[in-house]
């Protein structure tokens, strides 16, 4: 599969876009965060998010994954309105995602935050697990299993009983993406996954991401500032600034962009 | 050295039902960074539907613990979801406050009920044995059996169980729970829930040793077990059950060996000591907070 079809831009007449935001709006208080964005993401395609510090970027996040309810507006995930579902909903329904600053569940060891991920996804409730029931021992050995062959399979299985604040920023930024990648979702939101790593690490993680996606069959939305990823990878750029979406389209096209660049490096004189 | 060993068994009693309430604290602390200062005063109802159970409805001692843990547990589960849960997201200065309103409340609601100590009749045959010169009661041998049982139930489920490690997640960063698709806020109530219940069988041990009880009992031995959890590691379980017994120990020793006057004030001093060099309790971690 080329990389064109594996990222492509959503068709008229096509299935649902595997998201899509519509009009949204979002106040703090009297600050304007977000004012009227709208695009979408197309099933299977590997999108970016990029824009000056400020511009909104993390708020999509927040409201898409349902840390904040939007002002105004609506999100579409294949379809289905989640505008302003909670947290845990939405991340049942396949959403998950990372945060700029790493959030692991820093006390518990690495398999425990990948097994911690598969909550959403397991049939059993309080009372079955206080009194051991046989369902429950087998559902716990299955995602005991499952997490670890996902740490196995993408480079963490070495590290599995280690505490997850113990692992090298690298493994941990990855960890965050596993923990994710295990809660079942279809799409992912990574949140500068590249943040603070030298030019060799961050092509590693591009074809981690890309292995990912591609084994997991996922949908990827990603927020980064270097630019040598975002142009790397996705072929689907959304630019944001002061909240409002400037430019829209392939990564080429975005890039030769005359108020993307002025957004950036200000106006040509 | 008889006397001395006779005392340790004695501390380990009193030790086990510091650590069955300080578990209470600690975990409640683990999920939502609060202190439940009503927590002493479920242990109190906990005692009083122990002479309920026996005194009342003549119960044998199984069917009386039952009693005092479930009840104990629907009133932790209530008050979470009636008085808590409403203010998670409010500073935290103000559940505190209206856990110390809540407590106040049970201890004035069980007044009000009847206002007379209660005397609780005796729930099992009083047999001592004697093992080289240390003499132990069928009392003592109950109180440290079921309290190691139930830590050893706590620790299954806290460390085997998918909820267990939603309560793990929790206390380690709650805003990213919900992103796993947990569902807090019924983590939070199974958390009161076994904080509680283990509350309230401290309360049968608590009744069964010392058989007299007022409304009152549960204030100063609720901050007797709240030292616990500190002097451990507030948030930590192994340091709410390690500060236990080092507290009982030091209780019993200070009054075995000193003028038995010098107890409270050894055991606070004990506190101060520890919050100056160890503000984190023995088996806390120190809380690096990026800004």
């Amino acid at each position: 599969m080329t990389n064109a079809e594996i990222s492509g831009l959503p068709r008229p007449g096509a299935a649902p876009a595997a998201l899509e935001l519509i009009n949204v709006t979002h106040h703090f208080g009297g600050l304007r965060a977000l004012c009227g964005v709208n695009f979408t993401v197309a099933p299977g395609e590997l999108a970016g998010i990029i824009g000056p510090n400020g511009a909104g970027k993390t708020t999509v996040f927040n409201l898409i994954s349902g840390v904040y309810k939007p002002s105004k507006g609506n999100i579409l995930f294949h379809g289905g309105d989640i505008t302003g579902l909670r947290s845990s909903a939405i991340t049942e329904r396949g959403i998950a995602r990372t945060f700029q600053n790493i959030r692991l569940f820093k006390e518990l060891t690495v398999l425990d935050n990948v097994r911690a991920a598969h909550y959403a996804r397991m049939r059993v409730n309080p009372l079955e697990a206080l009194f051991h029931s046989g369902r429950h021992g087998s559902e716990e050995k299955r995602v005991t299993a499952e997490s670890r062959d996902l740490l196995d399979r993408f480079g963490l299985g070495a590290s599995a009983g280690e505490l997850s604040r113990n692992l090298p920023y690298g493994l941990q930024r990855r960890l965050e993406i596993l923990r994710a990648a295990a809660t079942g979702p279809s799409l992912i939101l990574l949140d500068e996954p590249a943040a603070g790593m030298h030019p060799g690490e961050v092509e590693q993680l591009m074809s981690f991401i890309l292995k990912l996606k591609e084994e997991l069959s996922l949908t990827v939305l990603l927020i980064e500032h270097q630019m040598k990823l975002v142009m790397g990878m996705c072929s689907h750029v959304v630019v944001l600034d002061f909240g409002m979406v400037i430019a829209d389209g392939e990564a080429g096209q975005v890039r030769s962009d005359p108020g993307v660049r002025k957004a950036y490096m200000g106006s040509a004189k | 050295m008889i006397y001395f060993f006779q005392q340790a068994l004695n501390a380990v009693q009193l030790g086990s039902v510091y650590a069955l309430i300080a578990l209470g604290y600690t975990m409640v602390y683990g999920v939502l960074s609060m202190i439940n200062f009503a927590h002493g005063d479920f242990f109190m109802v906990g005692a009083f539907l122990c002479f309920v159970g026996a005194a009342l409805l003549h119960l044998p001692f199984v069917p009386v613990l039952l009693l005092s843990m479930t009840g104990v547990t629907l009133l932790g589960v209530a008050t979470e979801r009636i008085a808590y849960r409403p203010l998670r997201n409010a500073p935290k200065v103000s559940a505190i406050i209206t856990s110390l309103g809540v407590g106040i409340f049970l201890e004035n609601f069980t007044l009000g009920l009847s206002p007379y100590p209660k005397y609780i009749p005796q729930l099992l045959p009083s047999f001592t044995y004697t093992v080289g010169g240390v003499s132990v009661s069928t009392f003592q041998l109950a109180t440290i059996g079921i309290s190691f049982l139930l830590m050893f139930a706590l620790h299954l489920i806290v460390n085997k169980t998918k909820a267990g490690l939603a309560m793990r997640a929790i206390s380690a960063d709650r805003a990213v729970v919900p992103l796993m698709g947990i569902p807090v806020d019924k983590i939070i109530a199974l958390t009161f829930a076994l904080g509680s219940g283990l509350g309230g069988a401290a309360g049968v041990m608590y009744a069964m040793a010392y058989p007299v009880i007022d409304p009152y009992i549960g204030i100063l031995v609720g901050w007797k077990a709240f030292i616990s959890a500190v002097i451990g590691g507030i948030g930590n379980i192994r340091g709410a059950v390690l500060g236990a017994y080092i507290l009982g120990m030091v209780e019993i020793m200070t009054a075995a060996f000193l003028p038995s006057t010098y107890r409270d004030l050894v055991t606070f001093s004990l506190l101060l000591a520890l919050l100056i060099y160890r503000p984190r309790g023995l088996l806390g971690r120190a809380e690096i907070q990026k800004v």
